[in-house]
Formats: C-alpha cells, structure tokens, sequence
C-alpha cells in the first residue's frame, strides 16, 4: 500500500474460485484506490479474461462516467486478497478501462488510512482491526 | 415441498403480482418462485445480520449457498455441478446503475 505519486494504491490478487484462476498469475497487481467509484473492482478485460470470468454467467449494469457518459458492464463475483485478508464482491470490466480500479463497496470492508504526511496508506480489515495490513 | 395458505393486504398482493408478472411473465409457478426467493433473502437477512451469502443458482434453484466464495466453489466440487452452468448471485444485490466516478454539481 502507498501512493503512486499522490493517487492510492494497493497491491491485490484477485481469483476465481470457481475455476481456480488467479490475476495476476504470480505475486500481486497494483490497483487504484477510488472512492467515486461506487462498485467493489473494475478490471481490463484482459485481466477479466485471464480469471476465466468471462466463462461464467455474467450480470449486466450500467456504469456512469464522471462525464456524464453511461457504458455497459460485465462482472461476476470474486475473492480479492489483499494483505493478510480475503473480501469477496462484484467485479466487472468494460470497454477502454486499463487499470485495477477498488471502489466504494471494496473499501467498506476497511479502515482506510491516507497520509500524505508520510505518504503512506493503509487498510485495516473491520474484523480484523488489530492486524494492519 | 409444503403448501401455505397465508394472507396478505391488498395492495401487497396487487403489488406482488405486478412484480411476478414484469419479472417472470406469466410463467407458471412464479408467483412460488418469487415469494420462496423474497423468503430466502429475508431469512439470511434474520438470521445473519448484513453478513453476505453468496447463492448458485440453476435454473431458478439455488444448488448451493455460502458466506465466502472459496467455500461455495468448494461445495460446487463436491457436487459435480460445473461452476459455468450456474449463476452466483449475492443477498447483496449488484445496483443497476453505479458511478464510476464523482461529478462536481452546482449548488
């Protein structure tokens, strides 16, 4: 967990638990924390595939763009693990997206911590908040 | 499978049936279809708080039920049943529309 310049970020593995896959194939990604996001992961298609998501029965939503424009998801459920911990939500991807983005629905599962003083960010899980991760 | 005879306020019937009938068409069993799902969401709902449950569900049967995906995929296994033929929906339900960011507003 740090900042990438002055932008959160933390490192994640996501998996497919129900065909056994995991993004990235070995050690972990970097995603974006963004508290404007309200849904849990938004991930490149490339990284969507790669879980084998796309063989599984999606759901359908719309997403609105800070412009004002609405694009068309697709997503499934998944495990992320994150430090020491494992949190489960919807995970969808769209056209054009190129990074790991934690939303909203990801980040109430912390404590989130951001200080730019020392430029450090941490996530502490709710049920867990005597291990820092 | 029991059978209930229970009764309900008009305007909950009324509005029951107006959502069977957007939501399934007229189908037979679908009024059952919906209150066994409503009923299920409400009892996980009573009996573990806000803590998600994760459901497979084929064909309109749920198959399998758990709070954790690792352990719903594992009880898929044990039943043979092939995690592509089934849908995972949450009792926490995927909003329709969702803000992939903030948008400044005038006041």
């Amino acid at each position: 967990m740090s900042l990438l310049g002055l932008t959160p970020v933390v490192w994640i593995r996501v998996r497919n638990p129900l065909l056994g896959r995991a993004y990235p194939g070995e050690g972990e990604a970097m995603a974006v924390i963004d508290t404007g996001y309200e849904g849990f992961l938004a991930l490149p298609r490339d990284a969507f595939e790669s879980l084998g998501l796309g063989e599984l029965r999606l759901e359908e939503r719309l997403l609105l763009l800070p412009g004002g424009r609405a694009v068309k998801a697709r997503g499934v459920y998944v495990s992320v693990d994150v430090g020491g911990a494992t949190v489960y939500g919807f995970a969808e991807t769209f056209e054009g997206l190129d990074e790991l983005i934690l939303g909203q629905e990801f980040l109430a599962n912390f404590k989130l911590v951001v200080d730019y003083c020392s430029a450090s960010v941490t996530l502490i899980p709710c049920k867990l908040r005597h291990h820092g991760l | 499978m029991g059978t209930l005879t229970i009764v309900l306020p008009d305007e909950l019937e009324e509005r029951l049936r107006r959502v069977v009938a957007e939501r399934y068409g007229g189908r037979r069993g679908a009024l059952s279809k919906l209150i066994e799902e409503a009923l299920r969401h409400y009892l996980d709902l009573l009996e573990h708080g806000s803590e998600q449950v994760f459901y497979a569900v084929r064909e309109g049967e749920v198959v399998a039920s758990s709070h954790s995906l690792d352990e719903l995929a594992a009880k898929l296994r044990e039943l043979g049943v092939d995690p592509r033929s089934i849908r995972i929906v949450s009792s926490r339900r995927v909003k329709p529309i969702a803000r992939m960011g903030l948008r400044g507003r005038r006041a």
